[in-house]
């Protein structure tokens, strides 16, 4: 298998991440809260500006970690992989929370965590950025 | 195809490691080869390519949830692993079907029309919901309103206004109205899980 097979295999790989929005441990759960269940590959290229692929790869990925630290590097080395922008995910990332913590997807609220730990490195971010 | 150990093993470090990115390249390499061998060795005994998929997809998202449950240490391939977590699942998986067909061979499929769309509803679930409401329905509806809670609930309603108007509770104001509709929601799911504990 060579890593382009997600390219030439598009649809079986579109059918594994539409059956892993009902796990929460992996980012096709978050992009299915954040997208209201729609996770086609068309939706996910135009939320996240990125080839069809990319997409595909970022939603099969985990979610970033709680711990604050890890959340800041797991981030960015989910975005470096799948090729999105940082900012851009990490909006969608705490979208997700939020909703997840509003108990919107009926899941546990020990995504507090990670709600905290992402608004904490957008916060950090934006003063960076000043 | 040839799928390279050590890049496997590569890979599982890095699930261990808590790498989030791993799991898309375990899929990549693994999920095919993880779905043919399913057909390979279960296809004659009914596992259809949807199935083969379901059987793949559950084994690497398994693996990477819990990536210790394969010890690298004690010999033995990472996919040839995930091929014998695959079998074990697809004998389950055929005796299931056998059980049940056995068991409902005698009943008749419900055609359900709603809407001028048909379904069909499998004698099993019929019975399986008639049986557990006869049995346990005092258990699960318990207040007024959690008949209607318990029926969104199971149509997987995520939108809080049917729960709602269900209630009766549209009057408050948002704040209040939703967290009454999580309160009604959380009881019922946990009688649902505590009677699944015992069943």
């Amino acid at each position: 298998m060579t890593a382009d097979t997600i390219s030439t295999n598009p649809d079986l790989f579109e059918r594994a991440v539409a059956s892993l929005t009902q796990r929460p441990s992996f980012m096709a759960h978050l992009l299915s809260v954040a997208f209201a269940g729609d996770v086609s590959t068309a939706r996910l290229v135009a939320e996240l500006d990125c080839a069809p692929a990319s997409a595909i790869r970022l939603a099969l990925m985990r979610v970033p970690r709680n711990d604050r630290k890890m959340f800041r590097e797991d981030v960015d080395r989910i975005s470096e992989a799948a090729g999105v922008d940082r900012m851009l995910l990490l909006a969608i990332i705490r979208q997700a929370q939020s909703l997840i913590a509003f108990g919107v997807d009926g899941s546990a609220n020990d995504q507090q965590g990670m709600l905290l730990a992402a608004r904490d490195v957008v916060q950090r971010s934006d003063d960076q950025e000043d | 195809m040839s799928l390279d150990p050590e890049k496997l093993a590569s890979i599982h470090a890095r699930l261990v490691d808590g790498d989030p990115t791993a799991s898309t390249d375990l899929f990549e390499i693994v999920y095919g080869p993880l779905i043919g061998h399913a057909l390979k060795r279960h296809r004659a005994f009914g596992v259809n390519h949807d199935q083969a998929e379901d059987l793949a997809l559950k084994a690497l998202a398994d693996l990477v949830e819990q990536p210790a449950q394969f010890d690298p240490t004690k010999g033995g391939s990472l996919f040839g692993f995930l091929c014998m977590v695959v079998d074990g699942d697809a004998i389950n998986f055929g005796k299931m079907n056998k059980n049940r067909a056995e068991k409902f061979s005698q009943h008749a499929v419900e055609i359900l029309e709603v809407g001028g769309n048909t379904y069909e509803i499998a004698p099993e679930i019929r019975i399986d919901a008639v049986h557990i409401m006869e049995k346990y329905g005092p258990e699960i509806i318990v207040d007024e309103g959690d008949e209607k809670v318990l029926n969104l609930y199971l149509q997987e309603e995520r939108d809080y206004a049917p729960y709602a108007r269900a209630l009766g509770i549209e009057h408050l104001a948002p704040k209040e109205r939703n967290a009454e509709v999580k309160r009604r929601k959380d009881r019922i799911e946990m009688r649902l899980k505590r009677l699944r504990k015992r069943l």
